[in-house]
């Protein structure tokens, strides 16, 4: 029974410094990096174009060792948009996992501003991971979502990371309300040759009542096919 | 037989007239143009390559299930002054936000017309694009692929693919870099509405594509600015923009309830709101035009106001209308025109009203006929005549 009680607070104790050191990881600031961010900061608030683009550049340099750092400005809303848009960019670039988490809080929050959620969505397509692509399908789904622009770049990331995971939820937003997004999924199913999307895009062809929505299906079933469509 | 003739020319004449009102200048696949915060636009009134000015391509309604009102959209490309956007695809009357400082410049089209097929088609390689990301280093500028585009260099490769919208055209290669965008020219372009080209050492150039701008470490950039699309005058005609622009100014008529729109022949209804509001940062000048159509088509225009709002404000005033004891039976419109200090269009609102004749109606109302009165008599009221009608405007109420 003692012995099992040791074990238990060995395991307790043991988590407990992982999370203590992991949470100092995070909240680790190096010098330099965080000159870089200040330096973003400066230059994009006296829109100075010298110093963001030598940040940036400095920035893009940064490797997986400083995740926490970047995780931490990440996340910090008092930062200018545009250095968490940065910070997102480098997240997405470097694949990491680890970042997978808060790149998703970001996007699903609507309060957030549109150029970091944009950034967030580009990160997490890069992933190529489980997690990554349900918090998109997540919002891409999602019939609340006010900023429908979105949408519209998490259908193109689809494309661009050739995810086909996301075929079901593409075919579903044929028959949305959104005009546009009935567009884009159209455009993406005939870009990835969804052969299982043919049924549902005759339909679009035959009753969509947008004529611009109708003849992007027609090319749409036109590449999957290779047969000759006439929009209505 | 000389009065037909006078009669069904002055009817084609009329019908002309009308048709130009009802149809809308602005179509499908023409361009809008702005400036960029503070009205800075490069080439025209800044050498601030951040502040480029911008456009992009009207493409009218994309229909969505349980839409009852009409939403008119522009696809842009977005990126450039400090924000990391898309090609999106947003409403016209947002295209400028007024509370930045930016101004609308107008519309273009392209010299030669534009067939149903060639407009669907520019439509079609702009909503192509919606969600592809802005070209950030200016590599390309005109695409054709993913994350490469400008505003300025969608709206032109969109015309110059106008013919072909799923090879979209562009330019032979020259061995540099991305030179696609601006290369020696290509032959199969539909239409070419900036000439294609560098003009070397030339921080701004108003013939072709692309100005030399010095950048960031002397090193300078290609780069293709809105303004230098917008000076293509052989190229591209003027558009009149009758489609609301910028959601920072609203203008609302709120008409009367449907029982009160009725009116004896010499009487006068009223009063209905109009209701003005500035959300922007800065003065906002426009001028308000007050109009009726009679049943035979015919609009009697009243006398355009010049007005304003300090930044923030909003007001109200109300409206009285009075007939002519003369004029015809039927069914009239009154609407209230807006239209910014460059003419374009803001808005126009209308109700339509039945003029009665004077013994079929109860609807006068003596006593409030003698309030209107009294109001006509204050200074400050604004009374508009214009061939027997009459627009009363009461003073305003600030808040």
């Amino acid at each position: 029974m003692a012995k099992n009680v040791k074990i238990m607070l060995s395991i307790i104790f043991l988590a407990m410094g992982i999370a203590t050191i992991y949470h100092q990881r995070l909240d680790a600031q190096d010098p330099e990096i965080k000159k870089y961010f200040d330096d973003l900061e400066k230059g994009f608030k006296s829109e100075d174009v010298e110093l963001i683009q030598s940040a940036r550049e400095a920035i893009r340099k940064i490797g997986h060792e400083k995740i926490g750092d970047m995780i931490n400005t990440l996340q910090d809303k008092s930062r200018h948009k545009m250095t968490r848009v940065i910070v997102a960019e480098r997240l997405g670039d470097l694949k990491s996992t680890e970042a997978i988490k808060s790149l998703s809080v970001i996007l699903e929050d609507q309060t957030e501003p549109k150029d970091v959620r944009y950034a967030t969505a580009d990160a997490l397509g890069k992933m190529k991971n489980k997690e990554a692509l349900n918090s998109l399908l997540k919002v891409f789904s999602n019939k609340e979502e006010k900023e429908r622009n979105l949408k519209y770049v998490i259908a193109i990331g689809f494309r661009d990371n050739n995810d086909l995971n996301a075929v079901d939820a593409l075919i579903k937003a044929l028959k949305d309300d959104d005009g546009m997004l009935r567009y884009k999924a159209a455009q993406v199913l005939g870009e990835l040759k969804v052969q299982k999307s043919v049924k549902t895009l005759e339909e679009v062809l035959r009753n969509d009542p947008d004529k611009s929505v109708r003849r992007r299906a027609a090319r749409s079933l036109e590449a999957i096919t290779g047969r000759s469509y006439t929009p209505e | 037989m000389f009065r037909n003739i006078i009669a069904s020319l002055l009817f084609f004449v009329a019908s002309f007239f009308n048709f130009g009102k009802i149809e809308a200048a602005l179509q499908r696949g023409d361009i809008v143009y702005r400036t960029s915060k503070a009205g800075d636009m490069y080439g025209k009134n800044s050498w601030n390559p951040l502040r480029p000015g911008h456009n992009g391509i009207y493409v009218g309604e994309i229909k969505s299930y349980g839409d009852d009102e009409h939403l008119y959209y522009v696809v842009e490309a977005l990126g450039w002054d400090f924000t990391y956007e898309k090609v999106m695809l947003n409403l016209l009357s947002e295209f400028v936000d007024s509370s930045e400082g930016q101004e609308y410049l107008g519309a273009k089209t392209s010299n030669v017309t534009l067939d149903s097929k060639r407009r669907d088609n520019i439509i079609q390689i702009a909503l192509d694009q919606v969600g592809e990301g802005y070209d950030n280093d200016f590599s390309d500028q005109k695409g054709p692929d993913c994350n490469q585009w400008t505003c300025v260099g969608l709206t032109e490769k969109a015309y110059e693919s106008a013919d072909t919208p799923d090879v979209l055209q562009y330019a032979s290669c020259n061995g540099t870099v991305s030179s696609d965008c601006y290369g020696t020219g290509s032959t199969n372009y539909a239409l070419d509405i900036t000439p294609d080209g560098i003009d070397y050492n030339n921080i701004f150039t108003t013939t072709m594509e692309m100005s030399d701008v010095a950048w960031f470490k002397g090193v300078t950039k290609k780069i293709f600015f809105p303004y230098t699309q917008y000076l293509q005058y052989t190229k591209l005609k003027n558009v009149t923009t009758d489609l609301p622009v910028s959601n920072n100014f609203s203008h609302a008529l709120i008409s009367p309830g449907s029982c009160e729109t009725e009116v004896s022949q010499g009487g006068f209804f009223g009063p209905f709101t109009i209701e003005e509001s500035n959300t922007s940062s800065s003065y906002y000048a426009f001028y308000v035009q007050s109009y009726v159509i009679k049943p035979d088509g015919t609009t009697v225009n009243f006398k355009q106001v010049s007005t304003g709002l300090k930044a923030g404000e909003t007001r109200k005033h109300s409206h009285y209308l009075s007939i002519p004891s003369w004029s015809e039976l039927g069914t009239f419109t009154y609407g209230v025109k807006v239209t910014d200090t460059k003419e374009n269009l803001i808005d126009d609102d209308s109700f339509e009203f039945t003029v009665v004749s004077s013994s079929s109606s109860s609807s006068i109302n003596k006593k409030s006929a003698r309030k209107l009165k009294r109001l006509m008599r204050k200074s400050d009221t604004q009374v508009l005549e214009e061939g027997g009608w009459h627009t009363v405007i009461v003073p305003e109420q600030y808040k």
